[in-house]
Protein backbone atom coordinates (compact mmCIF):
# COMPACT_ATOMS: atom_id res chain seq x y z
CA UNK A 1 0.00 0.00 0.00
CA UNK A 2 1.18 3.24 -1.20
CA UNK A 3 2.45 6.05 1.36
CA UNK A 4 0.26 8.88 -0.20
CA UNK A 5 -2.86 6.81 0.47
CA UNK A 6 -3.50 7.95 3.47
CA UNK A 7 -3.44 12.03 2.31
CA UNK A 8 -6.40 12.78 0.86
CA UNK A 9 -4.46 15.52 -1.04
CA UNK A 10 -1.10 14.45 -1.68
CA UNK A 11 -1.04 13.92 -5.04
CA UNK A 12 -2.79 17.10 -5.83
CA UNK A 13 -0.40 19.09 -4.50
CA UNK A 14 2.76 17.87 -5.59
CA UNK A 15 1.21 18.53 -9.20
CA UNK A 16 0.29 22.09 -8.57
CA UNK A 17 3.94 22.00 -6.93
CA UNK A 18 2.93 22.48 -3.34
CA UNK A 19 4.97 19.89 -1.21
CA UNK A 20 7.22 21.01 1.35
CA UNK A 21 11.29 20.85 0.11
CA UNK A 22 11.05 17.26 2.28
CA UNK A 23 7.96 15.79 0.84
CA UNK A 24 9.04 16.15 -2.74
CA UNK A 25 12.49 14.89 -2.34
CA UNK A 26 11.09 11.95 -0.72
CA UNK A 27 8.45 10.91 -3.55
CA UNK A 28 10.54 11.83 -6.19
CA UNK A 29 13.02 9.09 -4.80
CA UNK A 30 10.14 6.69 -4.74
CA UNK A 31 9.41 3.62 -6.64
CA UNK A 32 6.39 5.21 -7.87
CA UNK A 33 7.17 8.09 -8.58
CA UNK A 34 7.79 7.42 -12.37
CA UNK A 35 4.68 6.40 -13.06
CA UNK A 36 3.09 9.05 -11.71
CA UNK A 37 5.20 11.17 -13.17
CA UNK A 38 4.36 9.44 -16.92
CA UNK A 39 0.65 10.14 -16.22
CA UNK A 40 1.10 13.76 -16.02
CA UNK A 41 3.47 14.40 -18.63
CA UNK A 42 1.91 12.76 -21.12
CA UNK A 43 -2.17 13.82 -20.08
CA UNK A 44 -0.46 17.56 -19.94
CA UNK A 45 0.43 16.87 -24.27
CA UNK A 46 -3.27 16.38 -24.75
CA UNK A 47 -4.99 18.87 -26.58
CA UNK A 48 -8.64 19.44 -27.54
CA UNK A 49 -9.89 20.39 -31.16
CA UNK A 50 -9.94 24.44 -31.54
CA UNK A 51 -13.32 26.67 -30.64
CA UNK A 52 -13.67 29.00 -33.36
CA UNK A 53 -15.73 31.06 -31.02
CA UNK A 54 -16.76 33.99 -33.98
CA UNK A 55 -18.23 31.74 -35.89
CA UNK A 56 -20.15 30.08 -32.83
CA UNK A 57 -21.25 32.92 -31.86
CA UNK A 58 -22.71 34.26 -34.20
CA UNK A 59 -24.32 30.55 -34.76
CA UNK A 60 -25.66 31.23 -31.67
CA UNK A 61 -27.07 34.52 -32.57
CA UNK A 62 -29.01 33.07 -35.52
CA UNK A 63 -30.42 30.35 -33.96
CA UNK A 64 -32.31 32.71 -31.18
CA UNK A 65 -34.29 33.97 -33.78
CA UNK A 66 -36.39 30.61 -34.97
CA UNK A 67 -39.98 30.74 -34.23
CA UNK A 68 -40.53 29.69 -30.47
CA UNK A 69 -43.87 28.98 -29.66
CA UNK A 70 -45.99 31.88 -27.97
CA UNK A 71 -46.29 31.62 -24.33
CA UNK A 72 -49.81 33.20 -22.84
CA UNK A 73 -48.92 35.56 -19.70
CA UNK A 74 -51.08 37.31 -17.78
CA UNK A 75 -49.41 40.85 -16.75
CA UNK A 76 -50.39 43.74 -15.64
CA UNK A 77 -48.36 46.87 -16.45
CA UNK A 78 -47.85 49.84 -14.41
CA UNK A 79 -45.73 52.82 -16.24
CA UNK A 80 -44.03 55.79 -14.53
CA UNK A 81 -42.87 58.51 -16.74
CA UNK A 82 -40.36 60.80 -14.81
CA UNK A 83 -39.26 64.06 -16.34
CA UNK A 84 -35.77 65.06 -15.40
CA UNK A 85 -34.78 68.24 -15.92
CA UNK A 86 -31.12 70.06 -15.92
CA UNK A 87 -30.54 73.41 -14.34
CA UNK A 88 -32.39 74.93 -17.42
CA UNK A 89 -36.27 74.85 -17.20
CA UNK A 90 -36.67 74.66 -20.23
CA UNK A 91 -34.76 71.26 -21.78
CA UNK A 92 -36.37 67.80 -21.07
CA UNK A 93 -33.18 65.72 -21.18
CA UNK A 94 -34.04 62.07 -20.39
CA UNK A 95 -37.06 60.33 -18.98
CA UNK A 96 -37.18 57.19 -17.79
CA UNK A 97 -39.54 54.32 -18.05
CA UNK A 98 -39.89 51.98 -15.36
CA UNK A 99 -42.19 49.23 -16.58
CA UNK A 100 -43.93 46.05 -14.29
CA UNK A 101 -44.63 43.49 -15.71
CA UNK A 102 -43.31 41.14 -18.36
CA UNK A 103 -43.71 41.48 -22.01
CA UNK A 104 -42.03 44.90 -22.48
CA UNK A 105 -38.65 45.10 -22.65
CA UNK A 106 -36.46 48.33 -22.66
CA UNK A 107 -32.87 49.56 -22.65
CA UNK A 108 -31.38 52.82 -21.66
CA UNK A 109 -28.30 54.49 -22.32
CA UNK A 110 -26.76 57.44 -20.01
CA UNK A 111 -24.74 60.13 -20.51
CA UNK A 112 -21.62 59.36 -22.50
CA UNK A 113 -22.73 56.11 -23.26
CA UNK A 114 -22.99 54.32 -26.16
CA UNK A 115 -24.49 50.85 -26.50
CA UNK A 116 -25.57 47.95 -29.05
CA UNK A 117 -28.59 45.83 -28.51
CA UNK A 118 -29.89 42.96 -30.38
CA UNK A 119 -33.67 42.91 -31.09
CA UNK A 120 -35.44 39.08 -30.99
CA UNK A 121 -35.33 38.92 -35.07
CA UNK A 122 -31.69 39.73 -34.88
CA UNK A 123 -32.15 43.57 -35.70
CA UNK A 124 -29.80 45.32 -34.07
CA UNK A 125 -29.89 48.88 -32.63
CA UNK A 126 -27.00 51.10 -31.78
CA UNK A 127 -27.85 53.70 -29.00
CA UNK A 128 -26.53 56.95 -28.71
CA UNK A 129 -25.88 58.69 -25.45
CA UNK A 130 -29.20 59.32 -22.95
CA UNK A 131 -31.56 57.39 -25.16
CA UNK A 132 -33.78 54.33 -24.74
CA UNK A 133 -35.83 51.84 -26.77
CA UNK A 134 -38.33 50.09 -25.90
CA UNK A 135 -40.74 47.13 -27.71
CA UNK A 136 -43.14 44.43 -26.63
CA UNK A 137 -41.36 41.20 -27.02
CA UNK A 138 -45.21 39.32 -26.89
CA UNK A 139 -46.50 41.02 -29.70
CA UNK A 140 -42.85 41.02 -31.87
CA UNK A 141 -43.91 38.40 -34.11
CA UNK A 142 -46.86 40.27 -35.08
CA UNK A 143 -45.07 43.53 -35.46
CA UNK A 144 -41.76 44.59 -34.77
CA UNK A 145 -42.20 48.01 -33.40
CA UNK A 146 -39.78 49.82 -31.44
CA UNK A 147 -40.05 53.18 -29.28
CA UNK A 148 -37.50 55.27 -29.12
CA UNK A 149 -36.40 58.27 -27.06
CA UNK A 150 -33.14 60.26 -28.63
CA UNK A 151 -31.07 58.40 -31.14
CA UNK A 152 -30.47 55.26 -32.57
CA UNK A 153 -28.74 53.64 -36.03
CA UNK A 154 -31.14 50.65 -36.81
CA UNK A 155 -30.08 47.36 -38.50
CA UNK A 156 -33.00 45.54 -39.92
CA UNK A 157 -33.36 42.41 -40.71
CA UNK A 158 -35.53 41.65 -43.58
CA UNK A 159 -39.26 40.44 -42.25
CA UNK A 160 -42.59 41.98 -41.59
CA UNK A 161 -42.57 45.74 -41.66
CA UNK A 162 -40.31 47.40 -38.81
CA UNK A 163 -41.95 50.63 -37.21
CA UNK A 164 -39.74 53.11 -35.36
CA UNK A 165 -42.24 55.13 -33.26
CA UNK A 166 -40.75 58.42 -31.44
CA UNK A 167 -43.04 61.37 -29.61
CA UNK A 168 -42.07 63.19 -32.78
CA UNK A 169 -42.47 61.10 -35.85
CA UNK A 170 -42.10 57.41 -37.09
CA UNK A 171 -40.01 55.53 -39.68
CA UNK A 172 -41.27 52.48 -40.70
CA UNK A 173 -38.78 50.16 -42.92
CA UNK A 174 -38.31 46.99 -44.78
CA UNK A 175 -34.88 45.11 -43.96
CA UNK A 176 -32.40 48.25 -44.32
CA UNK A 177 -30.53 50.73 -42.39
CA UNK A 178 -31.19 54.10 -40.82
CA UNK A 179 -30.75 56.42 -38.36
CA UNK A 180 -33.62 58.15 -36.00
CA UNK A 181 -32.84 61.22 -34.14
CA UNK A 182 -35.62 62.73 -31.62
CA UNK A 183 -34.51 64.88 -29.30
CA UNK A 184 -35.72 68.18 -27.59
CA UNK A 185 -37.97 69.38 -30.66
CA UNK A 186 -36.01 68.16 -33.50
CA UNK A 187 -37.00 64.86 -35.61
CA UNK A 188 -34.39 63.50 -38.00
CA UNK A 189 -34.30 60.59 -39.88
CA UNK A 190 -31.23 59.25 -42.91
CA UNK A 191 -31.51 56.24 -45.00
CA UNK A 192 -27.84 54.39 -45.17
CA UNK A 193 -29.36 51.67 -47.35
CA UNK A 194 -32.26 49.72 -48.04
CA UNK A 195 -35.43 52.33 -47.54
CA UNK A 196 -37.72 54.22 -44.93
CA UNK A 197 -40.99 56.00 -44.82
CA UNK A 198 -41.02 58.57 -42.23
CA UNK A 199 -43.70 59.96 -41.08
CA UNK A 200 -44.85 63.10 -39.11
CA UNK A 201 -48.04 63.92 -38.57
CA UNK A 202 -49.74 64.56 -41.99
CA UNK A 203 -46.51 64.71 -43.94
CA UNK A 204 -44.60 61.29 -45.37
CA UNK A 205 -41.59 61.21 -47.16
CA UNK A 206 -39.95 58.05 -48.43
CA UNK A 207 -35.97 58.09 -48.23
CA UNK A 208 -33.56 55.98 -49.94
CA UNK A 209 -30.02 55.67 -49.53
CA UNK A 210 -27.76 59.04 -48.91
CA UNK A 211 -30.92 61.44 -48.37
CA UNK A 212 -31.91 62.45 -44.83
CA UNK A 213 -34.58 64.95 -43.30
CA UNK A 214 -35.27 67.00 -40.18
CA UNK A 215 -38.08 68.59 -38.57
CA UNK A 216 -38.20 71.78 -36.01
CA UNK A 217 -41.09 71.53 -33.87
CA UNK A 218 -42.88 69.03 -36.49
CA UNK A 219 -42.39 71.29 -39.14
CA UNK A 220 -39.77 69.91 -42.42
CA UNK A 221 -37.27 72.36 -41.99
CA UNK A 222 -34.55 70.45 -44.25
CA UNK A 223 -33.78 67.63 -46.47
CA UNK A 224 -30.07 66.54 -46.93
CA UNK A 225 -28.11 64.42 -48.39
CA UNK A 226 -25.78 62.20 -46.07
CA UNK A 227 -22.51 60.40 -47.15
CA UNK A 228 -23.56 56.78 -47.71
CA UNK A 229 -20.69 55.51 -45.37
CA UNK A 230 -21.29 52.07 -43.15
CA UNK A 231 -22.58 54.16 -40.41
CA UNK A 232 -23.55 57.88 -39.28
CA UNK A 233 -20.58 59.32 -37.46
CA UNK A 234 -21.33 59.99 -33.91
CA UNK A 235 -21.26 55.39 -33.74
CA UNK A 236 -17.31 56.26 -34.64
CA UNK A 237 -17.38 59.53 -31.82
CA UNK A 238 -17.87 62.30 -33.96
CA UNK A 239 -21.49 63.86 -32.96
CA UNK A 240 -22.37 66.10 -36.74
CA UNK A 241 -25.04 68.82 -36.48
CA UNK A 242 -26.98 70.79 -39.39
CA UNK A 243 -28.77 73.54 -38.69
CA UNK A 244 -29.97 72.70 -35.20
CA UNK A 245 -31.86 74.62 -32.36
CA UNK A 246 -28.79 76.08 -30.53
CA UNK A 247 -30.51 74.59 -27.42
CA UNK A 248 -29.81 71.04 -29.01
CA UNK A 249 -26.44 71.64 -29.96
CA UNK A 250 -26.07 72.77 -25.95
CA UNK A 251 -28.18 69.26 -25.11
CA UNK A 252 -25.67 67.27 -27.18
CA UNK A 253 -22.79 68.60 -25.19
CA UNK A 254 -24.49 66.99 -21.97
CA UNK A 255 -24.96 64.10 -23.74
CA UNK A 256 -21.78 63.34 -24.61
CA UNK A 257 -19.71 64.96 -22.19
CA UNK A 258 -21.99 64.95 -18.83
CA UNK A 259 -21.82 68.46 -18.38
CA UNK A 260 -23.49 70.60 -16.94
CA UNK A 261 -24.83 74.27 -18.45
CA UNK A 262 -25.75 77.32 -17.10
CA UNK A 263 -27.44 80.07 -19.24
CA UNK A 264 -30.21 81.87 -20.68
CA UNK A 265 -32.75 80.39 -22.89
CA UNK A 266 -32.28 80.59 -26.27
CA UNK A 267 -34.31 81.16 -29.17
CA UNK A 268 -34.90 78.78 -31.69
CA UNK A 269 -34.09 81.23 -34.73
CA UNK A 270 -30.43 80.14 -33.56
CA UNK A 271 -29.31 77.35 -35.42
CA UNK A 272 -25.89 75.28 -35.41
CA UNK A 273 -24.20 73.53 -38.37
CA UNK A 274 -20.99 71.98 -37.60
CA UNK A 275 -19.23 68.58 -36.02
CA UNK A 276 -17.18 67.85 -33.28
CA UNK A 277 -15.31 64.70 -31.64
CA UNK A 278 -16.41 63.62 -28.75
CA UNK A 279 -13.10 63.30 -27.35
CA UNK A 280 -12.63 66.92 -26.18
CA UNK A 281 -15.10 68.84 -24.27
CA UNK A 282 -13.29 71.79 -24.38
CA UNK A 283 -12.54 71.90 -28.08
CA UNK A 284 -16.46 71.01 -28.79
CA UNK A 285 -17.29 74.20 -26.35
CA UNK A 286 -15.34 76.32 -28.00
CA UNK A 287 -16.63 75.15 -31.39
CA UNK A 288 -20.34 75.78 -30.56
CA UNK A 289 -20.25 78.64 -28.65
CA UNK A 290 -17.51 80.72 -30.79
CA UNK A 291 -20.06 80.52 -33.68
CA UNK A 292 -22.44 82.47 -32.03
CA UNK A 293 -19.72 84.68 -30.43
CA UNK A 294 -21.00 84.20 -26.97
CA UNK A 295 -18.89 84.67 -23.83
CA UNK A 296 -18.44 81.82 -21.07
CA UNK A 297 -16.24 79.95 -18.84
CA UNK A 298 -15.44 76.14 -18.66
CA UNK A 299 -14.72 74.63 -15.07
CA UNK A 300 -12.79 71.47 -16.38
CA UNK A 301 -13.03 69.67 -12.61
CA UNK A 302 -17.01 70.64 -12.01
CA UNK A 303 -17.68 70.11 -15.49
CA UNK A 304 -19.23 73.25 -15.40
CA UNK A 305 -20.18 75.69 -18.56
CA UNK A 306 -21.35 79.04 -17.35
CA UNK A 307 -22.69 81.04 -20.43
CA UNK A 308 -22.28 85.52 -19.97
CA UNK A 309 -25.99 86.51 -21.14
CA UNK A 310 -26.12 88.63 -23.82
CA UNK B 1 -22.46 45.78 -12.43
CA UNK B 2 -26.30 45.94 -13.29
CA UNK B 3 -28.81 43.49 -14.67
CA UNK B 4 -29.96 43.84 -18.52
CA UNK B 5 -25.86 44.58 -19.13
CA UNK B 6 -25.88 40.56 -20.49
CA UNK B 7 -28.89 41.52 -22.90
CA UNK B 8 -25.66 44.15 -24.62
CA UNK B 9 -24.16 42.07 -27.50
CA UNK B 10 -20.99 43.21 -26.45
CA UNK B 11 -21.01 41.77 -23.19
CA UNK B 12 -22.62 38.80 -24.09
CA UNK B 13 -20.53 38.23 -26.70
CA UNK B 14 -17.52 38.81 -24.35
CA UNK B 15 -18.60 36.26 -21.95
CA UNK B 16 -19.12 33.63 -24.99
CA UNK B 17 -15.79 34.56 -25.48
CA UNK B 18 -13.90 33.86 -22.14
CA UNK B 19 -16.85 30.58 -21.16
CA UNK B 20 -17.74 28.89 -24.16
CA UNK B 21 -14.64 27.03 -25.29
CA UNK B 22 -13.97 25.73 -21.50
CA UNK B 23 -17.28 25.20 -21.16
CA UNK B 24 -17.71 22.85 -24.39
CA UNK B 25 -14.06 21.05 -23.50
CA UNK B 26 -15.47 20.17 -19.64
CA UNK B 27 -19.08 18.70 -21.01
CA UNK B 28 -16.78 16.79 -23.57
CA UNK B 29 -14.83 15.12 -20.73
CA UNK B 30 -18.19 14.10 -19.01
CA UNK B 31 -20.03 12.70 -22.03
CA UNK B 32 -17.11 11.93 -24.49
CA UNK B 33 -19.25 13.27 -27.43
CA UNK B 34 -18.31 16.21 -29.23
CA UNK B 35 -20.75 17.58 -31.38
CA UNK B 36 -23.11 17.16 -28.08
CA UNK B 37 -21.00 19.13 -26.42
CA UNK B 38 -21.41 21.84 -29.12
CA UNK B 39 -25.04 21.17 -29.21
CA UNK B 40 -25.40 21.78 -25.43
CA UNK B 41 -22.86 25.31 -25.49
CA UNK B 42 -25.20 26.82 -27.25
CA UNK B 43 -28.44 25.57 -25.36
CA UNK B 44 -26.58 26.64 -22.22
CA UNK B 45 -25.85 30.39 -24.13
CA UNK B 46 -29.76 30.33 -25.80
CA UNK B 47 -31.15 30.06 -21.61
CA UNK B 48 -28.41 32.65 -20.28
CA UNK B 49 -29.62 34.99 -23.30
CA UNK B 50 -33.09 34.70 -22.42
CA UNK B 51 -32.41 35.11 -18.57
CA UNK B 52 -30.38 38.15 -19.47
CA UNK B 53 -32.21 40.71 -17.61
CA UNK B 54 -32.37 38.66 -14.64
CA UNK B 55 -28.55 37.37 -14.20
CA UNK B 56 -25.14 40.10 -13.66
CA UNK B 57 -22.68 39.44 -15.43
CA UNK B 58 -20.40 37.83 -12.71
CA UNK B 59 -22.94 35.33 -12.17
CA UNK B 60 -23.14 34.10 -15.91
CA UNK B 61 -20.44 31.84 -15.66
CA UNK B 62 -21.84 29.82 -12.58
CA UNK B 63 -24.83 29.59 -14.41
CA UNK B 64 -24.01 28.56 -17.45
CA UNK B 65 -22.09 25.36 -16.18
CA UNK B 66 -24.56 24.55 -13.63
CA UNK B 67 -27.27 24.30 -16.58
CA UNK B 68 -25.21 22.36 -18.98
CA UNK B 69 -24.07 20.17 -16.37
CA UNK B 70 -28.34 19.70 -15.62
CA UNK B 71 -29.21 19.25 -19.87
CA UNK B 72 -26.85 16.76 -20.02
CA UNK B 73 -27.70 15.05 -16.93
CA UNK B 74 -31.49 14.61 -18.73
CA UNK B 75 -30.16 13.41 -21.85
CA UNK B 76 -29.27 10.47 -19.36
CA UNK B 77 -27.58 8.61 -21.83
CA UNK B 78 -25.47 6.15 -20.38
CA UNK B 79 -22.94 5.26 -23.30
CA UNK B 80 -19.85 4.13 -22.23
CA UNK B 81 -17.34 7.39 -22.45
CA UNK B 82 -14.86 6.78 -24.41
CA UNK B 83 -12.26 10.07 -24.48
CA UNK B 84 -9.44 10.27 -27.60
CA UNK B 85 -7.10 13.18 -27.75
CA UNK B 86 -4.41 14.51 -30.13
CA UNK B 87 -1.23 15.98 -29.14
CA UNK B 88 0.07 18.90 -28.59
CA UNK B 89 3.14 18.76 -30.64
CA UNK B 90 2.62 16.29 -33.21
CA UNK B 91 5.31 16.39 -34.97
CA UNK B 92 7.68 15.90 -32.07
CA UNK B 93 7.51 12.12 -32.29
CA UNK B 94 9.04 11.69 -35.76
CA UNK B 95 12.65 12.31 -34.13
CA UNK B 96 12.41 9.33 -32.02
CA UNK B 97 13.15 5.59 -32.79
CA UNK B 98 9.86 3.49 -34.26
CA UNK B 99 10.11 1.18 -30.79
CA UNK B 100 9.73 4.24 -28.94
CA UNK B 101 6.90 5.34 -31.33
CA UNK B 102 5.06 2.57 -30.99
CA UNK B 103 5.45 1.96 -26.95
CA UNK B 104 4.13 5.56 -26.70
CA UNK B 105 1.12 5.11 -28.99
CA UNK B 106 -0.11 2.26 -26.89
CA UNK B 107 0.74 3.96 -23.52
CA UNK B 108 -1.47 6.93 -24.76
CA UNK B 109 -4.16 4.66 -25.72
CA UNK B 110 -4.04 2.94 -22.51
CA UNK B 111 -3.93 6.22 -20.20
CA UNK B 112 -7.24 7.47 -22.57
CA UNK B 113 -9.10 4.10 -21.54
CA UNK B 114 -7.66 4.77 -17.95
CA UNK B 115 -9.33 8.29 -17.91
CA UNK B 116 -12.52 7.78 -19.32
CA UNK B 117 -13.17 4.92 -16.54
CA UNK B 118 -12.38 7.48 -13.79
CA UNK B 119 -15.91 8.62 -12.15
CA UNK B 120 -17.24 11.35 -12.81
CA UNK B 121 -16.45 14.89 -10.95
CA UNK B 122 -12.53 13.11 -10.90
CA UNK B 123 -12.26 12.72 -14.85
CA UNK B 124 -13.35 16.15 -15.77
CA UNK B 125 -11.20 17.85 -12.82
CA UNK B 126 -8.22 16.33 -14.35
CA UNK B 127 -9.04 17.38 -17.66
CA UNK B 128 -9.72 20.65 -16.84
CA UNK B 129 -6.25 20.88 -15.19
CA UNK B 130 -4.46 18.93 -17.82
CA UNK B 131 -5.72 20.09 -20.91
CA UNK B 132 -7.04 23.12 -20.08
CA UNK B 133 -4.43 24.08 -17.91
CA UNK B 134 -6.90 25.52 -15.01
CA UNK B 135 -5.79 26.12 -11.72
CA UNK B 136 -7.86 23.94 -9.04
CA UNK B 137 -9.38 27.26 -8.13
CA UNK B 138 -10.33 28.43 -11.50
CA UNK B 139 -12.03 24.72 -11.77
CA UNK B 140 -13.85 24.85 -8.31
CA UNK B 141 -15.24 28.44 -9.04
CA UNK B 142 -16.23 26.92 -12.26
CA UNK B 143 -18.02 23.79 -10.68
CA UNK B 144 -19.40 25.72 -7.81
CA UNK B 145 -17.23 23.54 -5.12
CA UNK B 146 -14.27 24.09 -2.69
CA UNK B 147 -10.73 24.06 -3.86
CA UNK B 148 -10.51 21.25 -1.46
CA UNK B 149 -13.12 19.00 -3.08
CA UNK B 150 -11.24 19.41 -6.43
CA UNK B 151 -7.88 18.25 -4.32
CA UNK B 152 -9.34 15.28 -3.33
CA UNK B 153 -10.44 14.72 -6.58
CA UNK B 154 -7.35 15.22 -8.52
CA UNK B 155 -5.33 12.99 -5.72
CA UNK B 156 -8.17 10.08 -5.82
CA UNK B 157 -7.66 10.56 -9.94
CA UNK B 158 -3.79 10.16 -9.74
CA UNK B 159 -4.16 7.14 -7.33
CA UNK B 160 -6.41 5.42 -9.74
CA UNK B 161 -4.88 5.82 -12.91
CA UNK B 162 -1.89 4.64 -11.73
CA UNK B 163 -3.58 1.61 -10.19
CA UNK B 164 -5.45 0.65 -13.57
CA UNK B 165 -2.29 1.44 -15.70
CA UNK B 166 0.20 -0.76 -13.91
CA UNK B 167 -1.74 -4.09 -14.22
CA UNK B 168 1.32 -5.74 -16.06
Amino acid sequence: MEKWQNSDDFLARWLEGNLTEEERAEFEASDEFEAYKKIADVSSNFTMPAFDTQSKFNELKKRKYKKQAPVFRIHSITKYAVAATFLIAAFVTSYILLIEGNPVVEYQTNVMEKESYILPDGSSVILNSGSTISYNEDTWEQERRVKLTGEGFFKVEKGISFVVETDQGSVTVLGTEFNVKSRLSVFGAACYSGKIRVTVDEVVKDLVPGNGIQFQKGELIEEHSVPISETPSWVSGITSLQRVPLSLALEELKLQFGINIQSETFSDSLLYTGSFPNDDPEAAIKLILDSFELEYTYNAQSKTLTINPN
Amino acid sequence: MSKGNLCKEEVLGGVYTQVAPQLRNYLYYKCGNLERSEDLVQDAFSKLWEKCKDIIPAAAKGFLYKVATNMLINLAKKDQVRLAFRERNEGSLEYENPEYQLEYKEYKQRLEAAISSLPEGQREAFLMNRIDKMTYKEIAESLGVSVKAIEKRMHKALLKLKDVLNEK
